[in-house]
C-alpha cells in the first residue's frame, strides 16, 4: 500500500478497490493503523483549531448554492484560507492590518474580466485569467470591514459575486456583493 | 490553552513547503477533490495526493507525533 492512500482515506478520495486495499492493510499492519489514527487526530486539531476559527471569522454560514456557483466559491474560500494561514502564522501579536483577499470568479467564456469596488473607489481593475481552467483570479489587500464591488464582464455587463449572497441594489438597477472583512484574531 | 494550540499548529504549518501548504489548506478547508485541486493549481492529480500526504506527516512531526 502506498503511503498516501492515508491522506487519501482521510479526503475520501478511494475507490471501492483501494478501501478494500486500505482497510486491509490496517487491520494486518499495525503501524499504518498507528499513522493513520495519529493523522486523523491531528486533522480533528486542523479543523477545530484552524480552519473553523478561519470561516468564523471570514464567513457567515449561509445555504449551499447549485454546484456551478459553488466551484468558485469554494476555489474562492480556500484560497483565502491559505492566504489567512501564512499572514496568521508570520504574526505574532494581532494588530488590524490588510488581509490578502482573493476574488474568484469562473467566466469561461469572456475574454476579459474586471472587478470594481468600494476598496479601488469603484475603479475598474483587470483580474487574471486561471489558464484554461475557466476561473478569474486577483488578490487585494483588503482592511477588516464592509466591502461592496461587483464583477465587470467583457467591460460592460456588471454582475455581483455569485459566492457572496449579501448584495445590495446599486443606482443602476444592478446589484453590488457585500464583503465583511472581519478583524484577524 | 485553545488560542496556544491554535497558534502552535499555525506556526507549524509555516514550517511547510508553500506548495505543501497551500495543497493541505485547500484539501482541509473545502470540498474540491484532489482532481479539482489539480486542475487548478495546472499539476496531476498524483501530485497533488503525494504533496497532500507529505504535508500531514510533516506536519505531525512539527506538532511532535512521528514525522
Amino acid at each position: 500500500m502506498k503511503d498516501h492512500m492515508i491522506s487519501m482515506f482521510i479526503d475520501d478520495e478511494m475507490n471501492i478497490d483501494e478501501k478494500i486495499e486500505f482497510v486491509a492493510t490496517v487491520h494486518a499492519d499495525a503501524a499504518v493503523k498507528d499513522e493513520t489514527i495519529g493523522l486523523l487526530q491531528q486533522e480533528k486539531l486542523i479543523h477545530d483549531r484552524v480552519v473553523d476559527r478561519i470561516r468564523e471569522a471570514s464567513f457567515e454560514v449561509r445555504p449551499r448554492l447549485d454546484l456551478r456557483f459553488w466551484k468558485p466559491a469554494t476555489a474562492f474560500m480556500c484560497g483565502l484560507a491559505a492566504a489567512l494561514i501564512i499572514v496568521f502564522s508570520t504574526e505574532p501579536e494581532p494588530k488590524i492590518t490588510t488581509v490578502p483577499y482573493r476574488f474568484v470568479l469562473y467566466q469561461p467564456d469572456a475574454g476579459q474580466v474586471e472587478l470594481a469596488g468600494s476598496f479601488s473607489g469603484w475603479n475598474t481593475i483587470p483580474m487574471k485569467k486561471m489558464g484554461i481552467s475557466g476561473y478569474w483570479e486577483m488578490i487585494i489587500d483588503l482592511y477588516p470591514g464592509e466591502h461592496h464591488y461587483s464583477y465587470i464582464i467583457e467591460g460592460g455587463h456588471r454582475i455581483p459575486d455569485p459566492t457572496i449572497l449579501t448584495r445590495e441594489k446599486d443606482d443602476f438597477g444592478g446589484e453590488n456583493s457585500i464583503l465583511d472583512i472581519h478583524r484577524r484574531i | 490553552m485553545v488560542r496556544d494550540e491554535y497558534r502552535r499548529t499555525l506556526s507549524a504549518m509555516q514550517h511547510l513547503d508553500e506548495v505543501e501548504r497551500d495543497f493541505l489548506s485547500l484539501v482541509v478547508s473545502s470540498d474540491l477533490s484532489y482532481r479539482e485541486i489539480a486542475e487548478i493549481h495546472h499539476t496531476s492529480e498524483q501530485n497533488v495526493k503525494v504533496r497532500v500526504h507529505r504535508a500531514r506527516v510533516k506536519l505531525r512531526g512539527i506538532l511532535g507525533g512521528k514525522g
